[in-house]
């Protein structure tokens, strides 16, 4: 063998050596539609703290690849649903089907939205789990999308956590 | 002076292009499947969730790759490679197909006089254009896709049954269910997979591309599209259709017809390489 085929040689060898542990320590992609993310936890902990209760799930699916976390509240006669969905917006018809006729339906990511931000959410779901690894970001399911449905009178609730969220929301029906 | 000649031989500092490039694609895909295997969120059972398809163009381009010539590795290889190191350094799972992707366009252009250098380059850059570009694209018109084959499925399950409607993605069956469309679903999948297969298959028996090629894609394009048309015709007939093709046995049994379909493209094309005609006497 060559000085030059050898010098290749431990150098493909200490790339691999440096490049392997980074990928070794990657988790599991992050929850996809229907499962239950860290951004719903996170969502049902804050709706928690403001009196609303769980009251079950429902499955919109066979499969259950689609399904809806409900709350209730004391304060007011309706429900509140919500899932962490897929950005790309595959369950936007399904899910106003459901707010249909008397729901509102609204996405959360942070700021408030009335779609799902695809092109944001899918660079920041690539992006987040690298910037989390370089210490850059604290939390890295800060991508996911929350889609959230609220019925009755509880669309009017001062408890609700995405308060001026609904309100701009409700102002377009 | 044979001793003489070897011991020279021996002290050459010189890298070769072919072994770089074999190499470093080498270093990419194991970085690419750690990577996949790692983030897959299914078992050992499931192939970890990678694709069969990817694992066997990306071997194909490392076969390719070796094929290519003796030249001698150029300043701009060298600084190709760099940048394919400091890419591979980044601990995210796109990291090897996005380093694979950009080496492997540098190599298309820049060696496109060396035929199997050239060709594993376009098999390298269309692997990550599958796992990026192709993504992206079905993240971004996910509900035109997913409308678009719910109105193909409900135009065709018109003609048999009275009915039946549509609002978006969801189709209306009449039979006491409804079919959503989702992205996972959509033909532009399978059609992507196709192509990344007839690419990287007939590059292997035709490393040089040809405008030709690009017709036999789109009549693939097609009958994929008519392929997953009847599957979702067939899951909004009847829920027991619908729950064989979504189980491991249907859902296979699809992947395995595209695969087939693709294969039967890719030597169609390349089938002068493969079975020469007679020479006229």
């Amino acid at each position: 063998m060559s000085y030059g085929r050898l010098l290749l040689v431990l150098s493909l060898v200490a790339l691999a050596a440096a490049s392997l542990p980074g990928k070794l320590m990657l988790a599991p992609s992050a929850a996809g539609s229907g499962q239950a993310g860290a951004a719903e936890r996170l969502a049902a902990d804050r709706l928690a703290t403001s009196g609303w209760v769980a009251a079950g799930v429902v499955n919109l699916t066979e499969n259950g690849l689609f399904r809806l976390l409900a709350f209730r509240s004391p304060r007011c006669q309706g429900m509140l649903l919500l899932s962490a969905v897929a950005a790309n917006g595959e369950s936007e018809t399904m899910l106003a089907q459901i707010a249909r006729p008397h729901g509102t339906l609204f996405y959360v990511d942070g700021a408030g939205l009335t779609e799902p931000p695809r092109l944001r959410a899918y660079l920041l779901g690539k992006l987040a789990p690298l910037l989390h690894r370089l210490g850059l970001v604290a939390d890295p399911h800060a991508h996911e999308v929350l889609a959230v449905i609220v019925t009755g009178d509880c669309r009017h609730s001062a408890d609700l956590p995405w308060a001026p969220v609904l309100t701009d929301a409700a102002a377009g029906d | 002076m044979l001793a003489r000649d070897r011991g020279k031989a021996a002290r050459d500092w010189r890298i070769h292009r072919r072994d770089l490039l074999c190499g470093l694609y080498g270093v990419g895909l194991v970085n690419a499947v750690v990577a996949e295997i790692q983030t897959s969120t299914t078992g050992a059972g499931d192939l970890f969730g990678i694709d069969a398809v990817v694992v066997a163009a990306c071997l194909i381009g490392v076969g390719l790759s070796w094929g290519g010539g003796f030249a001698r590795a150029t300043l701009a290889d060298l600084a190709a490679a760099a940048a394919f190191a400091a890419l591979l350094m980044l601990p995210h799972k796109s990291a090897g197909w996005l380093a694979l992707g950009i080496l492997g366009g540098y190599s298309l252009f820049a060696h496109r006089r060396d035929a199997h250098l050239a060709a594993a380059g376009g098999v390298f850059a269309a692997v990550a254009a599958y796992e990026i570009v192709a993504r992206l694209l079905l993240t971004l018109l996910a509900p035109s896709l997913t409308r678009l084959d719910a109105s193909l499925t409900a135009l065709l399950l018109d003609q048999f049954r009275d009915g039946i409607s549509r609002d978006g993605n969801v189709i209306i069956t009449g039979v006491g269910y409804e079919l959503v469309v989702v992205a996972a679903c959509v033909a532009f999948k399978s059609i992507a997979q196709a192509v990344l297969c007839c690419f990287a298959v007939t590059r292997l028996f035709r490393p040089a591309w040809s405008w030709s090629e690009a017709w036999l894609w789109a009549v693939l394009a097609g009958l994929i599209v008519l392929l997953n048309t009847v599957r979702l015709t067939l899951s909004a007939w009847d829920l027991a259709y619908y729950r064989w093709l979504h189980g491991d046995i249907g859902g296979m049994a699809f992947g395995m017809l595209v695969l087939a379909t693709a294969l039967g493209f890719a030597l169609h094309g390349v089938r002068h390489e493969l079975w020469p005609p007679a020479p006229r006497p």
